[in-house]
């Protein structure tokens, strides 16, 4: 048998056990071994197995994730996340889909200090969709407008994806997680304007609120906001001006939140087990995937499929804009039906050697990959940030929330074509770092 | 049964407070480095105490994260049959997890007595032997591979039991 | 003997020969004068001297696993060729090797590559028998690259200095340095995120890495070099037809060391321009006097000292080796290092 058949066949069996609820990360690894006993030997595998996972868990660079997770967990624990929501309530709340809007808003401020968008739906969802639902709120719109606020938790740092695509490719995380930050902020606005063409399309969504808010109200209510944009200039800002490096960055942040958490007295000791838990259980989910998808990876490399592939679409000599658009058509698919981090560690050394020959920046398309997989976490019938949103509010069924997510996919594909044609968005901020 | 799921729980518990434990600890003890670094000198191989932080942090998260069940899976399908079907796919998986784990368990003892006996690699600085940091991954996946093992004994179990042997254990 | 000759007639007499594939893991960049001095027509000479026998794939970018993992790997057969960074693996038996990396041992590659043959023939070679050990030799002098101007050695005072394994810790400890671990390949974004301030590095390799970018502040010093050792797969190196083990042993195999050696040698003092051109408006290309360079020489004793240390405890006999190395400097007419 050919080697690009061994790992064709390898990924076919990597897919089905996927769908027959098989964990990823295991999922991943069956295979991987199966390929590598019968292309090489058992020899080869103890190998792979000794330096691989030797090399991505004794790792500086990923300490960053659990530390950056645990500032939200810890946020969570201690309220701001729902004194975010009602900030943003009393400010919109009067607009036509106020609350969407609040819940965009907020979720994107509460991205600014975690850096998952598991976490990030699941916390902002269990507070809006209450809210919404109660106001009288269209349950797609509720749904929609969670999960997509949900999905800017990585894109605007800090971010556990970035960091991820950094390691990956051999770029600069702090470069990286800075790129996100224009960007998502372009984001969270297309989203705003979202919500209001739809609300202006089908005004029956969103019942306007009669609830009126003293302007007092209104600005005691911001008192909030600032603990996460002093966190947001402690973090993203030492280490965009140089201070410290995106490790410690990591590591000062989540000490910070603790010391938060501590000033507004919300944190007990049982609740810091809680969010040192949580952040226990992703970190766990997170390098199993992490880990085993490098030994995927070195049994595909030995199979040649990724050069394969790569030199198949360089073959067809399309232009530039062709090439990148069939690379983005062809993960919103696979982001239909696959994790998105399943799919982007499992692909990313199959399109990196095609981008590099395509001469585009690699801190630019790691942006594009976040946005890629924003799609995955949100299009059915696979996406992870609608089926976290599913257990965090029952009162949503999964029709609602996919029906919801399907418009907010447009924004995101519409800001990958803008950054297509103007990469400098993303580019501006790395590019004058210190 | 009862019995060793009791010490498989109980092991886990004990691998999950020490994850805890260091994931507090990593976040104090970096912020302790660059306080330090700012007024006064680095500290010298703080970056290796932060990687062997990470291997226990990394490897006793595993077996918490599979007795939660957030290891992340694709449940589409599954989802859709009947109790009993799903519980047969249950046990192919909680097997295959605990082949693959335990596999995994098994090479890395390989790798710790070979960093014991032979290859007595230490890490550059502290020089802190590898051979004890391989053990605590063959700690990793070997718990992981046992709550799997629980897992897919459970619902074996299960299938055989009657009702009135559940309403008894209630 | 005889199992050989009739695997090779069954070769010979079926009518396609069977292709042999070697795989070559660059742990530097597919833009790296690794990539295009040594791997590329290294392929091109295997796969001609073999009559396309042996077909070469390289894998740029670490693709097959990390420089710090090598030794595991190539023995472990991941790939089949790869190049040991010496220092990488001071606890095992490439240890005598780290000689060369000691403060002003070597002045350049092709010194190292003679001298470092004969000393790793005498200590190394029965120790290191589960892989294919190939000639030996060394990255050109390192400089120093610094986020900040370097003059003397009272500028080094508490710097967080990047050391390349146990070797450089006496030495930077000696120049008054903080040392810190980094991989090779995780050193420019050390600099650029002042984990480190200080990186020594090869000039050639820092213009493809471009270390001038988060380092603009580069001393010119030549401290030491950095012992590269390429090894080969055993089982793939004992399953070569007898004929073609021959092809190796003679040509092929000399070969890799010298496109080694030669890239260093020819791109050393185009490096040191374009170093000195990149840095013209953001930082500093510093050449030493006399003096201040015999400063940093007297500091380099340390690091020569706690070697023989090390070797001791490892039961190499330490001092005979430093004596024996000397003898050998000497005897091919090169300064000795203090
Ligand atoms: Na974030
Ligand atoms: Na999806």
């Amino acid at each position: 048998m050919a080697v690009e058949v061994v790992g064709l066949l390898g990924i076919i069996l990597m897919l089905i056990l996927m769908f027959l609820r098989v964990p990823i990360a295991i999922a991943m690894v069956v295979p991987t071994f199966l390929g590598i006993l019968y292309l090489k030997d058992w020899n080869t595998l103890t190998t792979a197995v000794e330096t691989i996972i030797w090399n991505h868990s004794f790792s500086y660079t990923l300490s960053t994730i659990p530390m950056f997770v645990l500032m939200g967990e810890l946020l969570y624990v201690c309220g701001i996340s729902g004194e975010l929501f009602a900030t943003f309530r009393a400010w919109l709340s009067r607009l036509r889909g106020g609350l969407a809007m609040a819940t965009i808003g907020s979720s994107a401020l509460f991205a600014a200090a975690s850096g998952s968008s598991l976490a990030n739906t699941a916390t902002m969802g269990v507070i809006a969709s209450k809210e919404m639902i109660n106001s009288g709120y269209n349950k797609s719109l509720t749904g929609g407008s969670i999960i997509a606020g949900g999905t800017l938790g990585v894109l605007i740092p800090p971010s556990t994806l970035f960091i991820i695509y950094g390691m990956m490719t051999e770029q600069s995380i702090g470069q990286l997680l800075v790129a996100g930050i224009i960007p998502g902020i372009l984001l969270m606005v297309f989203y705003l304007v979202t919500v209001y063409i739809v609300v202006l399309i089908k005004p029956r969504l969103a019942p306007s609120i009669k609830e009126k808010v003293s302007w007092k109200e209104k600005f005691i209510s911001l008192k909030t906001t600032i603990w996460i944009l002093l966190l947001f200039a402690c973090v993203v800002g030492g280490m965009y001006v140089g201070l410290f490096n995106p490790t410690e960055a990591a590591g000062v942040g989540a000490f910070l939140t603790l010391i938060i958490a501590l000033l507004r007295r919300k944190l007990t000791l049982i609740s810091f087990i809680e969010a040192l838990s949580s952040t226990l259980k992703t970190t766990g989910f997170l390098f199993a995937i992490i880990i085993m998808a490098f030994l995927l990876n070195y049994f595909l490399i030995i199979t040649k499929i990724p050069f394969l592939l790569s030199d198949f679409l360089n073959g067809l000599a399309l232009p530039k804009f062709a090439l990148f658009g069939i690379i983005i058509l062809m993960y919103i698919l696979l982001g239909a039906i696959m994790d998105s981090l399943a799919m982007v560690v499992v692909t990313l050394p199959i399109i990196l050697p095609l981008i590099i020959s395509m001469d585009m920046d690699l801190i630019w398309f790691g942006v594009i990959i976040v946005l890629v997989m924003e799609l995955a976490m949100i299009s059915p019938p696979i996406g992870m940030n609608c089926f976290v949103l599913r257990g965090a509010a029952p009162d949503l069924s999964l029709e609602d929330i996919f029906k919801g997510a399907a418009i907010f996919m447009i924004p995101i594909v519409l800001l990958i074509a803008i950054l297509y044609l103007f990469p400098e968005i993303a580019l501006y901020l790395p590019n004058n770092m210190y | 049964m009862n019995l060793f799921a009791s010490i498989i729980n109980t092991a886990t518990r004990f691998t999950r407070y020490i994850a805890l434990l260091v994931m507090a600890s990593m976040m104090f003890f970096i912020t302790f480095g660059v306080v330090n670094r700012w007024l006064f000198t680095p500290i010298i191989g703080d970056i290796e105490l932060v990687q062997l932080g990470m291997v226990v942090l990394i490897m006793c998260g595993l077996a918490y994260t599979e007795q939660a069940g957030s290891h992340i899976a694709i449940g589409l399908i599954v989802d859709r049959f009947p109790v009993k079907v799903q519980k047969i796919f249950e046990i192919f998986t909680n097997l295959l997890t605990t082949v693959v784990t335990l596999t995994i368990g098994f090479i890395y003892i390989g790798v710790a007595l070979n960093h014991q006996n032979h290859m007595q690699l230490s890490t550059g600085l502290l020089n802190i032997p590898y051979y004890p940091i391989d053990y605590i991954i063959v700690l990793g996946f070997v718990m992981w591979g046992m709550q799997g093992l629980l897992k897919l004994v459970l619902p074996i179990v299960s299938i055989f039991q009657t009702d009135q042997e559940s309403r008894k254990e209630v | 003997g005889e199992d050989e000759s009739t695997n090779e007639s069954k070769n010979v007499s079926a009518d396609k020969v069977e292709v042999i594939e070697l795989d070559v893991n660059n742990w530097t960049s597919s833009t790296h004068h690794y990539a295009y001095n040594v791997f590329e027509p290294w392929k091109e000479l295997v796969e001609e001297k073999t009559d396309g026998r042996v077909v070469v794939n390289i894998f740029h970018g670490s693709a097959l696993g990390k420089s710090s993992t090598v030794y595991q790997d190539v023995s472990g057969g991941l790939y089949d060729v790869g190049l040991i960074v010496a220092n990488y693996f001071y606890d095992t038996g490439f240890f005598p090797y780290t000689v060369g990396n000691l403060p002003f041992a070597f002045e350049g590659p092709e010194e190292a590559a003679s001298i470092l043959q004969e000393f790793g023939d005498k200590y190394a070679k029965d120790d290191l028998t589960d892989i294919v050990v190939l000639g030996p030799t060394a990255t050109d002098g390192y400089d120093l690259f610094s986020t900040k101007p370097i003059k003397s050695v009272a500028d080094l005072k508490g710097l967080k200095m990047r050391v390349n394994g146990k070797s450089e810790i006496a030495f930077v400890q000696g120049l008054g340095g903080v040392p810190v671990s980094l991989a090779t390949e995780d050193t420019y974004e050390g600099l650029q995120k002042s984990t480190i301030d200080t990186a020594f590095y090869t000039p050639i390799g820092a213009v493809g890495l471009k270390y001038f970018e988060p380092a603009p502040y580069i001393t010119k010093l030549a401290v030491s070099v950095t012992p590269i050792i390429p090894i080969i797969n055993k089982d793939f190196y004992d399953s070569l037809p007898a004929d073609l083990k021959t092809i190796f042993d003679e040509e092929l195999n000399p070969k890799l060391t010298e496109l080694i050696t030669a890239s260093y040698e020819t791109e050393l003092e185009s490096s040191h321009k374009e170093l000195e051109e990149f840095v013209k408006e953001r930082g500093e290309f510093i050449t030493l006097s006399d003096e201040e360079l015999e400063n940093f020489r007297l500091l380099g004793e340390e690091a020569w000292t706690a070697w023989i240390n090390d070797a001791n405890d490892k039961g190499y006999p330490g001092e005979e080796m430093a004596q024996y190395l000397f003898e050998l400097l000497e005897e091919a007419g090169y300064p000795i290092p203090y």
